[in-house]
């Protein structure tokens, strides 16, 4: 198995051919720029541009060979470039009678039939992968779009007639001898083997996973509840739930993980406490004023801390006055240093959250947002305090919530972020100050980010970063407007 | 909404025009796209920009990137008389008179008189045999009399309001224009705190109100409006509309007069010059 690949340095330009047919796209970061902004007239396919890099980056071969393009290519400033092109390639029959082989009387595997299935093999649309790293081209073997595409979809007949020959029989046997819930498990089975056969190298899986692209597409006020999803995250079963509810589960997932963390690490600490101070004695390298500054910001992030996730701890170490003893300092120098460690289990959600309540309460209206391990995300108003349930918030505050959420939690440093019309429902004051607030995110998370807008206070004073997408001749036509 | 309107934005808007138009021009308020909005030859396209300086810093950016076709129409206002000269870039127009509705009305003598009696036929006859004088000069004496007292203030940079002056109060029972005192008496002061009436401030006011009497390029169409308005309801009128005071003004924007306005003829040469698009379709009639 080959090893997972560093994530990649920076993207520094997106491209996709052939989008609906006709269009080309092309997306370039300037250095030393982290964002882009495209726009462009209705109707040339910016969301299709977006939908086809994520599915590019995610390696949804089945998104792919349905959406319309020709190529689409991720290139890195180190070099690195990831496409895939949607065209043809002759499948190897060898390896299709292998797989799909079901024996039946009147049939044999005798080797000249096998050559006479491969001298019958045409090309068929596919998609063809390529990874250029370090001078280096891979390709991946092709991938059919018939392989791919949502077997699933369809009828159970529909389903049936894709079948080839041989599995087609088995299904028709298996149909009339064991019945419908059979003949549904043998299709399950046939699809599972199917797309097992085409599955990537483990070399575009393990670059796939290193980098992380994420896009916010425009329905995002509700999502699929993916609780009862099977395990490869697919979307293919649970119920529709308003996006802010989940989230609001997610950040007290994401407190009971870390207090779990802090948990299992206090105790680690304070069972090797004593054997280090034993080994320490009487050694400190700090001032007991130091030591004092530096208690009394610990008290204070954990007293922070302890607003959103109970820590069940006392907040304040009382310290003696005056000067403290050589061993005094010892004693609380280690015991500073264990609690810095503790501390850091809650920095990187506290800082997120902190953020997250300074933007959108600087949006909100007589509302107030707050977080806790609890309740998760809160909604009280300010006149009486009365909360406010959630998917009850106007689609504008919940699209607020939901983008700045998503940027903060739901995005890995070093990732790419593809952000579709955020100006959909938010007055144009907090379009303005979207790119800002995103910004400030982008900072403290570390990613780039590529904004699709038809909106120009969304681009407010950023137009310098605005690229169009479309064809180049949109200039007026004053004969045709005359005519 | 116009007050959320930046330069950038303004900007990025016409950077996303489809199709890319061939000239541009940026306007201060929507009374100014009435006059002129329709009067755009295919091709140009109008944006309202809601205040002097974003059409202003539009232009700024605009003619930075290279777009020679961005150009802007503002409001003469009272800078020059305020701030002396104003530097502004190549492809912002400043109105002869204090905005377009004033020049619409100076390029169409008796629009003012008509609007009046559009609107109080009775009263406009009252002011008029009361004064001895055409109502419309009766009007410009009163409005270019508080155009002197704008000028003042903004020069001095008084915490003083002066959009919604009730003109009603400085005119008299006998339907005459009363003394500066009324004006002081009836000016709202916004910082009381760091503002007294005095002598000085009195006389430095009465001498810019005298200076410009009669100026008719220093007055605005809301201060005619007013004016209008002072005279009519101190006349015994009731239901006088200001905002259609001012429509029945700008009704006279007809291609015919728009093209005797020195601003917009302006307008029509530097773009013609610059992008060889002519900007109003009134130029056949013009000719």
């Amino acid at each position: 198995m080959t090893s997972a690949a560093p994530p990649p340095v920076r993207v520094v330009h997106l491209s996709a051919t052939g989008v609906l047919g006709e269009y080309d796209h092309t997306v370039e970061f300037g250095e030393p720029d982290d964002f882009v902004i495209v726009f462009g007239p209705n109707g040339v396919g910016k969301t299709r541009f977006l939908e086809i890099i994520d599915a590019l980056a995610n390696l949804r071969a089945d998104l792919l060979a349905a959406l319309p393009f020709t190529t689409a290519e991720i290139a890195f400033s180190d070099g690195t470039v990831f496409a895939v092109t949607r065209g043809t390639a002759v499948v190897p029959a060898e390896t299709d009678a292998h797989l799909f082989y079901l024996p039946t009387d009147s049939e044999s595997r005798t080797p000249r039939n096998r050559r006479g299935r491969e001298d019958k093999a045409e090309p068929v649309p596919a998609l063809l992968f390529v990874l250029v790293r370090q001078g280096e081209v891979i390709k991946a073997p092709p991938i059919p779009f018939a392989d791919v595409l949502d077997r699933d979809a369809g009828s159970l007949m529909s389903r049936r007639d894709r079948l080839p020959p041989q599995a087609r029989r088995e299904f028709e046997r298996i149909i009339q001898n064991a019945g419908m819930a059979e003949a549904r498990a043998f299709l399950r089975h046939f699809d599972r083997a199917w797309g097992a056969r085409h599955a990537l190298p483990e070399t575009f899986a393990a670059f796939s996973e290193a980098l992380d692209l994420h896009l916010i597409a425009t329905q995002r006020l509700m999502a699929m509840d993916l609780e009862s999803s099977p395990s490869n995250g697919r979307k293919e079963s649970g119920s529709p739930r308003p996006t802010i509810e989940q989230y609001s589960e997610t950040v007290r997932d994401r407190l009971e993980t870390d207090l779990s963390e802090n948990s299992r690490l206090s105790q680690r600490l304070d069972s090797i406490f004593p054997r280090l101070m034993l080994e320490r004695r009487e050694q400190s390298n700090m001032s007991a004023e130091t030591i004092r500054e530096r208690l009394g910001d610990q008290s204070k992030r954990r007293a922070r801390i302890q607003q959103i996730t109970p820590l069940g701890i006392q907040h304040e170490l009382p310290l003696p006055e005056g000067e403290l003893t050589s061993a005094q300092r010892s004693v609380l120098e280690l015991y500073a240093e264990h609690a810095e460690q503790k501390l850091a289990t809650f920095a990187d959600t506290v800082e997120k959250i902190d953020l997250l309540e300074k933007i959108v309460n600087s949006r909100l209206y007589g509302k107030s947002l707050q977080i806790n391990a609890e309740d998760g995300l809160t909604i009280a108003r300010v006149s009486d305090g009365d909360r406010i349930p959630l998917a009850a918030l106007s689609s504008g505050e919940q699209h607020e919530i939901i983008l700045m959420f998503d940027l903060l939690f739901n995005v890995k440093p070093g990732g790419l972020v593809l952000i579709d019309e955020p100006e959909i429902s938010l007055h144009i004051a907090w379009q303005k100050r979207f790119i800002p607030d995103v910004l400030t995110i982008a900072k403290l998370v570390g990613f780039q980010f590529v904004i699709a807008t038809h909106s120009p206070q969304i681009i407010e004073g950023n137009w310098r970063y605005a690229q169009r997408l479309g064809p180049k001749s949109a200039v007026f036509d004053e004969a045709e407007e005359d005519a | 909404m116009l007050e959320e309107l930046t330069a950038d934005s303004v900007y990025a808007t016409i950077m996303m025009q489809e199709p890319q138009p061939r000239a541009v021009l940026l306007v201060e308020g929507p009374d100014d796209d009435m006059m002129l909005g329709d009067h755009l030859r295919p091709g140009v396209i109008g944006i309202v920009c809601g205040s002097r300086g974003v059409v202003v810093d539009a232009v700024v950016i605009a003619e930075g990137e290279g777009r020679q076709e961005v150009f802007g129409l503002i409001d003469r206002d009272v800078v020059r008389e305020v701030s002396g000269t104003e530097s502004l870039p190549g492809g912002v127009v400043t109105t002869t008179n204090y905005d377009l509705t004033a020049d619409v009305a100076a390029a169409r003598p008796g629009a003012i008189r008509m609007a009046v009696a559009a609107h109080a036929y009775r009263e406009a006859r009252l002011v008029a045999d009361a004064r001895g004088q055409d109502i419309e000069f009766a009007i410009i004496e009163l409005a270019s009399f508080f155009a002197g007292v704008r000028i003042a203030v903004q020069r001095a940079g008084y915490p003083i309001r002066l959009d919604g002056f009730d003109f009603s109060r400085v005119v008299g029972t006998n339907l005459e224009t009363l003394g500066l005192e009324a004006f002081a008496a009836h000016l709202r002061v916004t910082k009381p705190e760091a503002f007294q009436w005095s002598d000085t401030v009195l006389d430095e006011l009465r001498a810019s109100a005298a200076s410009s009497a009669g100026v008719r390029e220093l007055c605005g169409g809301h201060d005619i409006a007013g004016a209008a308005y002072g005279f009519v309801k101190a006349a015994g009128g009731g239901n006088f509309s200001r905002s259609a005071f001012e429509a029945s003004i700008r009704v006279h924007a007809t291609c015919e007069l728009l093209m005797i306005i020195p601003c917009v003829m302006e307008l029509h040469r530097r773009c013609l010059a610059t992008t060889g698009v002519q900007m109003f379709d009134c130029i056949d009639t013009a000719a």
